[in-house]
């Protein structure tokens, strides 16, 4: 039942609309509609035939008209009249009959596709209070064809336009319209509802600003409407605000397709450059030589840049390179953050005849400092080759120069290759006889350009700054379609959003949008390599994994069981202190399920108490268990970084020209355990930097280089208080239940303030080992050092005598675990190291020590 | 009723269309050939070189002979540019011609379409 209803739907053989009231000002009358007239001669037999009418049609007419025409010359020429195919009838009255019924039926059948396609597709809307004169055609077709919001879905995969959008949201429209027609149940006409569903899809183009309310816009309405579409969206990662942002892409995406098809649009017939533009302007030997005009490909129609969030940049440069007297441009922003697609929007900007006629149809050109530098060994040849270049350029008088990395050529020549062109180039730009856009990044501005006053004064600064997460999305978009035809692949929805989000919050080495470009590259090679025809956000995951070691994805198979175990596992090395391995065991779990908190690091402990009894092995251990490595730990020992000189190491200076080690070392381990040995001893300056840290999850250091910590748990440990805490435990009370006495102590000690303190997620109180606890410690000390061994091929087996007698000489309550790590060095792993000098031990024979021998 | 919508397009809409797209076609075709500029730049220097740029005209006589060269390279220059003036207004005039005649075909297609017709078919049905 539930097939034959929506078969009957897909015949477009019903139509369930009466006149709906939706509200006061608002109601639904499809029929009223000027829409409908498009869509119901959308399915009119006369429409269905007239594009193969009107080929046929003008075939036979235009074969009339050249048929008789070449009668004529053939008649003319020969003087005599012609028979086709020996059939007298068939002669030049024959060609213009044909000609004179077939050509004016083609051409008529032809206005009536212009008619239909440029008018009655896009009706005037006159009455916005029938929300049925906002449909587009396609959304009346597939509306005209159904009865509830239950039918709309079949009906859309039913209808062969809107097909696409299933594909890209990684759905199968083929099957995905067997399982609905198998699976649906048989739903009444709700016509009222599915007004409402319309009145939301409204909602949605005014909120996304579109003219009319499309196929996409009923689909992101039908989120709330039909529990299979959302199940299917929810299982493909998508919700509702996704399907809004592919409404409005792929609508943005037909308005654009549909304007570059209209060729007789003026803006289309504009793009092409002026039969003798360049016979104004001076010639360009020099530069042809020695730069890149990149103008060429935009005047040729061979590429094409979309800036999305530049806009405004670009508008700044068009205003500043518009205007009398000094205009030069020097672009600000790190590396990867679109400086060259700026440049070139503002290039194909000009080049297309778009901006002021001052600037139009100029030529940008981009200098390759290199080149010219590596033209001559003398020095004096290649400044008058830049001077001529130079000169060149002024007489031109259409010339923009653009230099990239202008910092390298700027101030003491320290390197080979490199050469100050500022000199040369500043009395050309203050005598505005010559425009140029430089690049470079805030650190190198600061270092290099900041301080040349002469400088600064001929440039307009303009920022370039990071593009949002929103804005990289469109451009991942724009990208996409290029992407997919040269690596012949699919990238479904789900996929595109992954990458936006897997670059913003795992890669940190770049910003957007070139980090988010990166992956998108990635991921399309290695699906390439894998013969991979579809990307879905698993692969996202998979690459992702690939490039950052962060375990990604769905938690599945040993990883889940080490998650699961993390606890018992991390006690398998960490003698007691149950509430530190639980907390840190809870923030693994949380932080891989995805429930971590955006903008803090992923958690934030002070592990608090005496010396050796293991707050550091807590970390190490857990950066082995979970991150897969020891190495996988960033520690700094705190208190070397106790005066103002080490706080410039610590953060970085401009002073000494260094980054900071805490943001070099976290960007190169972006998903790593950072301990913070002795935080007591640091300088109060960077405690409060780690005030900020622990709150925002991020930093940005003196050269403006960001640094994230979400994928980092930070681990400070302190002795502070470790008097009291041993005090507590001979009084016997238990530390961890007393823990707000302990943070008064170090908060009247003046080791921490108190908003420090408050910004860790949680501080764990530490026990001193007592006598059993200790008593274990050395068992897993010796257990390591015969593993250690057996990894050389010396199989040595400890006794239990061995292991009490190194109990018993290390065992110390002040100092905890240490000394036992001292007794297993000094008295074990020296005696051994003599016999297999002495090659008393061989590698392969199982070994064991003696009290007495270890004595000695 | 779709033909009363047809009928109202094809006369009441589509002939601003014809026009607008001739508008179009001429202001594209002077961008083209840009008319207004080569006429604006008719006498100046070819590629603003001057045949003083490849040295200095020490002697009166050198400056003389430089004078000439400009003056020869400019009305080389300026026959060049009247040559595309001259293309570009040819072709706007073709342009104005054939709308003007696909405005009167379109104003007239009923009738031109009925007159084919009996026309063809007083082919066929006249042998």
């Amino acid at each position: 039942m539930a097939g034959n209803l929506i078969t009957v739907f897909n015949k477009g053989a019903k139509l369930c609309f009466g006149r709906i009231t939706i509200n006061n000002s608002m109601l639904f009358d499809l029929k009223k509609a000027q829409i409908y007239k498009a869509a119901r001669f959308a399915q009119s037999p006369i429409w269905g035939m007239t594009r193969f009418w009107r080929i046929i049609l003008l075939i036979l007419g235009g074969m009339g008209a050249g048929g008789f025409v070449v009668a004529r010359i053939f008649e003319y020429a020969s003087s005599q009249s012609i028979a086709m195919f020996g059939v007298q009838n068939l002669t030049m009255a024959g060609f213009l009959c044909w000609t004179y019924i077939f050509l004016p039926l083609g051409f008529s059948a032809l206005f009536l596709e212009i008619f239909f396609n440029h008018h009655l597709k896009y009706p005037k809307i006159t009455d916005e209070e029938n929300l049925a004169n906002l449909l587009d055609f396609d959304s009346a077709m597939v509306l005209n064809r159904t009865a509830s919001p239950a039918d709309l879905l079949a009906s859309i995969v039913s209808y062969r336009p809107a097909r696409r959008i299933f594909i890209r949201l990684g759905v199968d429209p083929a099957s995905f319209e067997k399982h609905l027609a198998q699976n649906q149940e048989t739903n009444p006409p709700d016509s009222e509802k599915l007004a409402t569903l319309v009145s939301d899809a409204n909602e949605l183009r005014l909120k996304h600003g579109g003219e009319r309310i499309t196929i996409t816009d009923l689909l992101a309405s039908l989120f709330d409407y039909n529990e299979i579409f959302k199940r299917l969206m929810i299982d493909a990662g998508l919700d509702k605000n996704d399907l809004e942002s592919l409404s409005v892409w792929y609508e943005a995406d037909a308005v654009l397709r549909r304007k570059r098809k209209e060729f007789w649009r003026l803006e289309n017939l504009l793009r092409k450059p002026p039969i003798g533009i360049g016979w104004i302007y001076g010639y360009s030997w020099y530069l042809n030589r020695y730069a890149t005009d990149i103008t060429r490909q935009f005047r040729e129609g061979q590429a094409e840049v979309k800036l999305i969030g530049r806009q405004r940049t670009v508008d700044q440069m068009e205003q500043v390179l518009a205007r009398s007297g000094q205009n030069n441009i020097l672009l600000v922003g790190e590396p990867g953050v679109g400086k060259r697609t700026v440049i070139m929007g503002f290039a194909q900007m000009i080049a297309e005849g778009k901006a002021v006629p001052s600037l139009n149809y100029k030529r940008v050109f981009e200098l390759n400092v290199p080149l010219v530098t590596s033209s001559s060994k003398d020095i004096t040849e290649v400044q008058n080759t830049l001077i001529a270049l130079l000169n060149e350029s002024a007489k031109a008088g259409n010339i923009v120069l653009v230099i990239e990395d202008f910092h390298n050529f700027v101030g003491a020549l320290d390197g080979m290759g490199r050469v100050d062109i500022s000199e040369l180039l500043i009395p050309y730009l203050e005598s505005s006889g010559i425009q140029v856009i430089a690049t470079t990044d805030p650190v190198s501005f600061h270092k290099h350009i900041e301080s040349r006053a002469e400088i600064i004064k001929v440039f307009e600064k303009i920022e370039v700054n990071e593009s949002s997460a929103a804005e990289t999305q469109k451009i991942v978009q724009e990208l996409v379609p290029m992407m997919e035809g040269r690596f012949g692949l699919l990238l479904t929805y789900g996929a595109i959003k992954k990458i936006v989000e897997a670059s913003d919050r795992y890669i940190t080495s770049a910003p957007f949008p070139e980090k988010a470009i990166d992956l998108l590259t990635d991921v399309a090679s290695r699906a390439k390599s894998l013969k991979k025809s579809v990307i879905l956000p698993q692969d996202i995951d998979e690459t992702v994994m690939l490039k950052t070691d962060i375990p990604l994805g769905k938690v599945a198979g040993d990883e889940k069981e080490k998650l699961i175990n993390l606890e018992s596992e991390m006690h398998r090395e960490i003698i007691g202190q149950n509430e530190a391995v639980r907390a840190i065991a809870q923030t693994m779990q949380r932080l891989r399920a995805g429930l971590a908190k955006r903008g803090k690091p992923a958690g934030v402990f002070l592990f608090v108490g005496p010396t050796g009894v293991g707050k550091t092995l807590t970390a190490k251990i857990l950066a082995k268990t979970y991150f897969g490595s020891p190495e996988k730990m960033i520690r700094f020992d705190m208190s070397e970084y106790q005066d103002a000189e080490s706080l410039d190491r610590f953060l970085g200076s401009l002073r000494i020209n260094e980054p900071g080690q805490l943001a070099s070392k976290v960007r190169d381990e972006p998903f790593s355990v950072i301990l913070l040995d002795e935080i007591e001893k640091a300088h109060k300056n960077i405690l409060n930097i780690f005030l900020a840290i622990f709150d925002e999850g991020r930093m940005t250091d003196v050269f403006g280089r960001k640094a994230n910590f979400e994928q980092n748990i930070i681990i400070a440990t302190s002795n502070a208080a470790a008097d009291l805490i041993r005090d507590m435990v001979n009084q016997g009370l238990d530390p961890s239940a007393q823990k707000d006495k302990i943070i008064d102590a170090l908060v009247n000690g003046h080791y921490f303030s108190p908003e420090f303190l408050n910004r860790f997620d949680q501080i764990v109180i530490f026990h001193p080992l007592d006598q059993e606890q200790l008593y274990k410690i050395p068992e897993l000390l010796i257990t390591g050092l015969a593993e250690r061994l057996r990894e050389q091929g010396y199989l040595f087996k400890p006794t239990p005598e061995i292991i009490g007698y190194i109990s018993k000489i290390g065992f110390d309550p002040q100092f905890g675990a240490r000394p036992m790590q001292r007794a297993v060095q000094d008295k074990l792993e020296t005696v051994i190291a003599r016999k297999i000098l002495e090659g008393s031990i061989q590698k392969g024979v199982e070994f064991s020590l003696t009290v007495d021998e270890v004595m000695a | 009723m779709v033909l009363i919508d047809y009928i109202y397009w094809h006369y009441g809409i589509a002939p601003a269309g014809i026009l607008g797209l001739l508008r179009n076609y001429l202001i594209g075709t002077w961008h083209r050939f840009l008319i207004g500029m080569h006429a604006r730049t008719l006498l100046s220097p070819w590629h603003r070189a001057k045949p003083s740029d490849t040295g200095n005209a020490l002697t009166f006589g050198d400056k003389i002979a430089n004078a000439i060269v400009d003056f020869y390279i400019r009305i080389i220059a300026a026959i060049i540019r009247l040559i595309i003036i001259l293309i570009g207004l040819i072709a706007e005039l073709i342009l104005i011609i054939v709308f003007a005649a696909l405005l009167v075909v379109w104003l007239l297609w009923p009738v031109i379409l009925l007159l084919f017709l009996i026309k063809g078919l007083s082919f066929v049905l006249g042998g």
